[in-house]
């Protein structure tokens, strides 16, 4: 229990860092170290494939090509242009009220006993590939077109034609 | 009813939607295609649909007579069903419909062809050769139009009909928007048919109201419905009041007084026009529908009173404008009108069968005399085309822009064509003779039918057979009095020697026609009364008339005495050039109110067209412009507005300009790849937005 | 293993898949041609799938495939075939915009797009669902910020994204609580929830779905992406993928929320008041805006609005005038988007002051702008009116007089700045007033698109009768 008390506050406090820093390549070690954190809730869960895969595609690829872009468009600081000032505070306070009824809607009814056990294995590779060809098979492949297209789609938005007539 | 059973049976009534479809694939394909054809092709393929669809009609009128004349209805579509409004297409084929049918394809089928020639000359008179193919895809769509009116099975498919001839109507008689009807640039032609759409209009509201009426009252629209409901509780001052308000309609669209205003003006379209729709088909449409609701008409005396009253009242008021007009078309239109009030008064005594009978054969007589009168107007045009080119010299291509104005339908400038238009002289003799009355031509028949059934009810309709007489009487003058003035004599001006005769695809569609004005009248001969027959499986209480010497005699020498004053004012003593017409001073004011159509359309215009005017320019200008918009809606309520609406918008305006601003600023920074970073200073108010709204609801959740 | 009620229940989107592969092959190999070749083969695959679907891929009765992932009934049906003809038509329009429609690219992300939002509408499982709303969103995404050149269609597309990954992200929450307290994700585990907790989570949910149908209060990322994405493509969204949205709120909505459901009327309730807001809202704004694609994104929201109010009537025929709605909407705005892509792609503006004399430049457009702007007023006879006729008449018999009300008076806000359009494409003339000699020729895309949108549009107001019955089979289906 401790543990994910300190490990909840660890995440909270790396995502308000990533938020709140102005340094481009700050922000994305904050989010690394979010990352890793949450890799570790999923061990504290039970999923070590999870866990793994989370530290590898995200914190291992995804953050690695963030850092290459923030490396090659050489950001600078961001200065502070806003003049919507009066939003802060009032975002602020009604993340608290948020918050407050967060916890009022859960502890008000007996939340806690409805939570299901889930089987044991679950988080087990083996279970996780038998769902992914037998029950989840649509959104397998689903998936798979989704990430053909964002491809395309990337490759679209970036690249330059050479011969310069299509832009 | 469909095609299998139609293939079972051995009968053709399935065929029927095509009567509808068969002008539209035509109008459709005209329309598409017709950019890349020839004149000859787009009239081939309009004549040809309008001809299948007579082709059509008769394989009905064959599948009716082998099946005894009963109904048959065919249902082709659902249209409305909520709640316990049940309205379907349905059509009906029964010996009214089909004898509507056959006359409308029949005499539509030949004026298409008579188009052809007509029109190709007409669009080169006004210099616009494109328009050639709108006149066939509008004619194709007045087929349909009139299909869907005369095969209806209820009164809403008819109003359909009404409607959509109503439309072609307008489209038509306008067809020259651009011009008058002697070739000038002006707004005349537009006017003209603006005219008729609103008279009409002022007659289908009557009809709407009789249909509100009697749907309230009957619960269906459907025919037999109605009729049966109304045979079983008779209320008469319900039937009543329906069919004075359908009288309303009829008034309106076959040109009876108090709404025949819009007819004379609509001589304005080309003259094919004329002859189909104002002589041979869409006027008839009133005297259908009184037809048509004869159950109707039979429970209540009075109004049927009113109904022949009206027809024989508009029968003689017209023919006697007839007496004191000078353009060829305005006698013909007239005469329509005054022949419309004898078929009408014939309904209305519930002489059903002579009102039809005279519905057919005045298609035939009138639409051969306006095709006729076309051909004249057009052999007008040659001649003084040639006059001024031929004649003239060669490179003055625009000269007759500048010509004098010639008005080549005014019979003043006409005179002695019979030599030069023989045969066009020949078809309109027969014409003329059929609508006088002459035995033994076709309207003799139709006419002294009616005259005999007003005779037989005068008891009952007191008034109407003097009126009739009356207009029969003056019916052969001015027919006499314009065959003068046209054909005999000498020419009263140089166009008229040198007016042309026409080309065989006008004149060979007229020669039928004019086989049908000689011989028509064998559609319902004293002996065989075949169409008396043909339509009692139809109308009921409809029985056979017997042959009155006395009636006819009278009429007859009634006739021929007109036709010989008319010869002894006109034909013996042949009108110069310039001079005033012989009866102007014997009959002095008469003939002035004659000349000038009784000054009807401008007592209208005083009465009620011109407070109507006042009125809407009161309300539009001063109530709406000025109050409404100008005060109100600027001042109290646009302001009003439009401050709450920046109100509402600014938090976003802002956002845009202030994101914009910051990225452009951002852009001169650094090297300006497509997608640089974005400024989110605005996203964030929306996401702060959601926040809020969030907050709000799940917040009014825990608290319910 | 297979059987043909799994491949019939998937047959439009293998059909699209396998349509967009060959768009991308034809793209690389077919070099001497004109980028509107493409765009003819998928419109052409498009019809061709359209007719096939409707012909042999019609359900007998609903029942769930692939696992509980889809559920195959005649909502999934009838949606695919609308988003099948949206599509259709927006390549038709996507053709002839420079940057857009030469690019093999835009095509299969449309198609894509298309394949998301047929999953959406059949989804029965929240992880299809999930996945289902993000290929329909990431397409769409990239579509929005298409023309790069262009920096409106740049910040369209990334707002678009941080909007849409924040609602996601919301939704996904909402996800994962229901799968915690019940064990499944199958949509049916939702409407056995007899949690009272339930309620925050459904909200959650709600937030999502609420997003794509730019309902108040997540409607704000609507003017901006339907102002700078490329034409077609902000009419693609503003139909199909509302209607995807909507597809997705009627299931879960009326699975949620039976007539016995004690939350039912708070539910209806708070929709009710949302709808007001949002159709409020978005009529008012529209009146002060001068740029015609943000103003009929205001007009869209305020559309949105519209439908809702039959679903909130939690009826059969409230869900069938809904569906009815929709069809006409689909038809109706895809057709003004077509009208105005036609007329910026020669006038190179969207200013509505710019449409002035328009009628005389091109009489055939603007009789079109004519049917698309009186439908979406909502004047008989156009699909429009029958549309509002039946929505209004289900909250009317669910005894929410008071929302038919606000309803139609908002119809009346809306009269005025449709009819401003038209005021100035029909009544003002052009500087100078030489229409004459500034035409606006319409491509043969255009042509053919706008012609059956038009007789669409006309068809469903004057014979709805048959229209009607199908939006009601599809009533009938859910219950």
């Amino acid at each position: 229990m401790t543990v994910f008390i300190i490990l909840a506050l660890v995440a909270i406090i790396t995502a308000l860092g990533m938020l709140i820093s102005r340094n481009a390549v700050y922000s994305a070690l904050f989010l690394v170290l979010n990352f890793a954190t949450v890799a570790v809730f999923y061990l504290l869960l039970g999923a070590p494939f999870i866990a793994i895969t989370q530290v590898t595609v995200y914190a291992g690829a995804i953050m690695v090509l963030f850092l290459f872009v923030i490396m090659l468009l050489g950001t600078d600081e961001l200065e502070d242009t806003d003049n919507l000032t009066w939003q802060r505070p009032l975002a602020i306070g009604l993340a608290v009220v948020l918050v407050v009824e967060g916890i009022y809607l859960m502890l008000s009814q007996n939340t806690l006993g409805f939570i299901t056990t889930p089987s044991e294995d679950l988080g087990s590779p083996q279970a996780i590939g038998d769902m992914l060809f037998s029950k989840y098979l649509l959104p397998f492949e689903a998936t798979s077109i989704l990430l053909l297209v964002a491809m395309v789609g990337a490759i679209v938005l970036t690249v330059k034609n050479k011969k310069g007539e299509q832009s | 009813m469909n095609l299998s059973e139609t293939v079972n049976t051995g009968y053709f009534f399935g065929l029927v939607p095509l009567l509808v479809f068969f002008p539209i694939a035509g109008m459709l394909f005209n329309m598409i295609f017709g950019g890349k054809m020839s004149e000859k092709a787009i009239g081939t393929v309009a004549s040809a649909a309008s001809g299948l669809t007579f082709v059509v009609a008769v394989l009905l009128a064959y599948s009716l007579s082998a099946t005894h004349g009963e109904l048959h209805q065919v249902f082709l579509a659902e249209w409305i069903h909520i709640g316990e409004l049940q309205l379907d297409w349905t059509f009906r084929v029964d010996t009214l419909s089909v004898v509507m049918m056959l006359v409308v394809s029949g005499v539509g089928t030949l004026i298409h062809i008579y188009a052809i020639g007509y029109m190709h000359e007409d669009v080169r008179f006004k210099d616009d050769v494109r328009r050639f193919r709108r006149f066939f895809v509008f004619l194709n769509l007045f087929i349909a139009m009139m299909m869907i009116l005369v095969s209806g099975d209820s009164y809403l498919m008819l109003f359909v009909g009404w409607e959509g001839v109503g439309l072609c109507s307008f489209l038509l008689i306008g067809f020259w928007y651009d011009f008058n009807i002697l070739g000038q640039k002006s707004t005349e032609n537009a006017e003209a048919g603006k005219k008729a759409f609103i008279a009409n209009r002022v007659g289908d509201f009557g009809f709407l109201l009789a249909m509100f009426t009697t749907f309230w009252h009957f619960g269906s629209l459907q025919f037999d419905a109605v009729f049966e409901s109304a045979s079983h509780h008779p209320d008469p001052v319900v039937i009543s009041a329906i069919t004075l308000f359908m009288l309303i309609g009829v008034t309106g669209k076959s040109a009876q007084v108090p709404l025949y205003v819009w007819l004379p003006d609509a001589m304005a379209g080309p003259t094919p026009v004329s002859a189909l729709i104002h002589a041979a088909t869409m006027v008839t449409a009133g005297v259908y529908l009184v037809v048509r609701s004869a159950p109707l008409y039979n429970l209540v005396h009075s109004t049927s009173y009113i109904v022949a009253m009206i027809g024989a009242v508009t029968a003689l008021f017209a023919a006697t404008i007839a007496v004191g007009q000078y353009d060829i078309k305005k006698v013909l239109a007239y005469s329509t009108i005054s022949q419309l009030g004898f078929m009408v008064a014939a309904v209305g005594m519930g002489a059903y069968v002579a009102g039809i009978f005279h519905l057919a054969t005045h298609a035939f007589f009138k639409a051969l005399l306006f095709l006729s009168a076309g051909s004249i107007i057009l052999g007008m045009e040659r001649g003084h085309h040639h006059l001024a080119h031929g004649h003239g010299d060669h490179d003055d291509a625009d000269a007759h822009h500048d010509e004098e104005v010639f008005d080549p339908g005014d019979m003043r400038n006409m005179g002695n064509l019979r030599k030069q238009m023989p045969v066009t002289f020949w078809l309109y003799m027969a014409g003329t003779l059929a609508l006088a009355g002459i035995f033994p031509f076709a309207g003799f028949w139709s006419k002294d039918e009616i005259l005999l059934d007003a005779k037989l009810h005068a008891e009952h309709y007191p008034g109407v057979y003097w009126l009739l007489a009356a207009a029969a009487f003056l019916t052969a003058f001015y027919m006499g009095r314009q065959i003068w003035m046209v054909f005999f004599g000498k020419e009263r001006t140089e166009v008229a020697k040198h007016a042309q005769e026409s080309p065989p695809v006008m004149t060979v569609p007229l020669m039928v026609l004019a086989f049908l004005a000689v011989f028509g009248g064998a559609l319902n001969l004293p002996g065989s009364h075949a169409l008396t027959h043909w339509l009692e499986h139809t109308i009921e209480g409809v029985h056979a008339g017997e042959f009155d010497f006395m009636v006819a005699g009278v009429s007859t020498v009634l006739a021929l005495i007109a036709i010989g004053i008319s010869w002894l004012l006109y034909g013996k003593n042949p009108l110069k050039a310039g001079q005033i017409d012989p009866l102007k001073k014997p009959l002095g004011f008469v003939f002035t109110g004659m000349e000038n159509k009784w000054f009807v359309d401008e007592g209208y215009g005083a009465v009620i067209i011109r407070p109507f005017e006042k009125l809407a320019k009161f309300l539009s200008i001063d109530l709406d412009w000025n109050f409404w918009h100008d005060w109100f809606h600027n001042e109290v309520v646009y302001a009003g507005f439009q401050g709450l609406a920046k109100f509402l918008a600014d938090p976003v305006d802002m956002g845009i300009i202030n994101a914009i601003a910051d990225w452009l600023a951002e852009i001169t920074k650094r090297s300006s790849e497509k997608l640089s970073s974005l400024q989110n200073g605005f996203v964030r108010s929306y996401a702060l937005s959601v926040l809020v709204g969030v907050v709000m609801i799940l917040g009014y959740l825990l608290l319910k | 293993m297979f059987d043909t009620t799994m491949i019939m229940a998937i047959l439009p989107e293998i059909l699209m898949l396998i349509l967009g592969l060959l768009v991308l092959v034809f793209d690389l190999i077919w070099k001497k041609r004109d980028g509107r070749d493409l765009g003819w083969l998928t419109a052409g695959g498009l019809l061709f799938i359209l007719i096939v679907t409707a012909a042999i891929a019609r359900p007998a009765e609903s029942t769930l495939v692939f696992g509980g992932m889809i559920r195959y009934d005649m909502m999934s049906y009838v949606f695919k075939l609308l988003f099948i003809f949206g599509s259709m038509m927006t390549s038709f329009f996507m053709m002839d915009i420079e940057q857009l429609g030469k690019r093999g690219e835009a095509y299969i992300l449309l198609l894509v797009a298309t394949i998301g939002m047929s999953l959406m509408a059949s989804s029965a499982d929240l992880i299809m669902l999930y996945l289902a709303i993000e290929t329909t969103s990431i397409p769409m995404y990239v579509l929005a910020g298409f023309m790069r050149d262009d920096e409106k269609s740049t910040e369209a597309g990334f707002k678009y994204l941080l909007f849409g990954a924040m609602s996601s992200t919301i939704m996904l929450y909402g996800f994962s609580l229901i799968f915690g307290f019940t064990g499944t994700t199958a949509l049916t585990a939702i409407t056995d929830f007899t949690l009272p907790l339930a309620v925050g989570i459904i909200f959650l949910m709600m937030v999502g779905i609420a997003f794509k149908i730019s309902l108040a209060p997540l409607h704000f990322w609507a003017p901006d992406v339907y102002e700078g994405a490329p034409t077609p493509i902000t009419g693609y969204l503003s139909t199909a993928s509302k209607a995807a949205g909507f597809a997705v709120l009627l299931r879960l909505f009326l699975g949620l929320f039976p007539e016995t459901s004690p939350y039912a009327p708070t539910w209806t309730m708070i929709m009710a008041v949302l709808a007001t807001i949002t159709m409020t809202l978005g009529n008012a704004v529209a009146l002060s805006q001068t740029n015609i694609k943000r103003m009929l994104a205001y007009s869209s929201i305020a559309h949105a609005g519209y439908a809702l109010v039959g679903v909130v009537s939690l009826s059969e025929l409230g869900v069938g005038s809904v569906t009815f709605y929709l069809i006409a909407y689909v038809m109706t705005n895809l057709a003004a988007f077509g009208v105005i892509a036609a007329f910026s792609r020669v006038a190179g503006s969207d200013e509505i002051s710019d449409y002035a004399g328009m009628s005389r430049r091109n009489p055939t457009l603007a009789l079109v702008a004519l049917v698309a702007f009186l439908s979406l007023t909502g004047m008989p006879p156009f699909g429009g009116f029958v549309a509002k006729v039946f929505v209004f008449a289900a909250a009317v018999k669910a005894d929410m007089i008071w929302l038919a009300v606000i309803g139609v008076l908002n119809s009346i806000i809306g009269v005025y700045y449709y009819l401003t359009v038209l005021k100035v494409i029909y009544l003002h003339r052009m500087e100078g007033e030489n229409e004459e000699a500034h035409p606006i020729p319409i491509t043969r895309p255009y042509a053919i698109a706008l012609t059956v949108l038009s007789f669409a549009i006309l068809a469903i107001g004057i014979v709805f009768g048959p229209w009607f019955n199908i939006a009601s089979s599809v009533a009938e289906g859910l219950f």
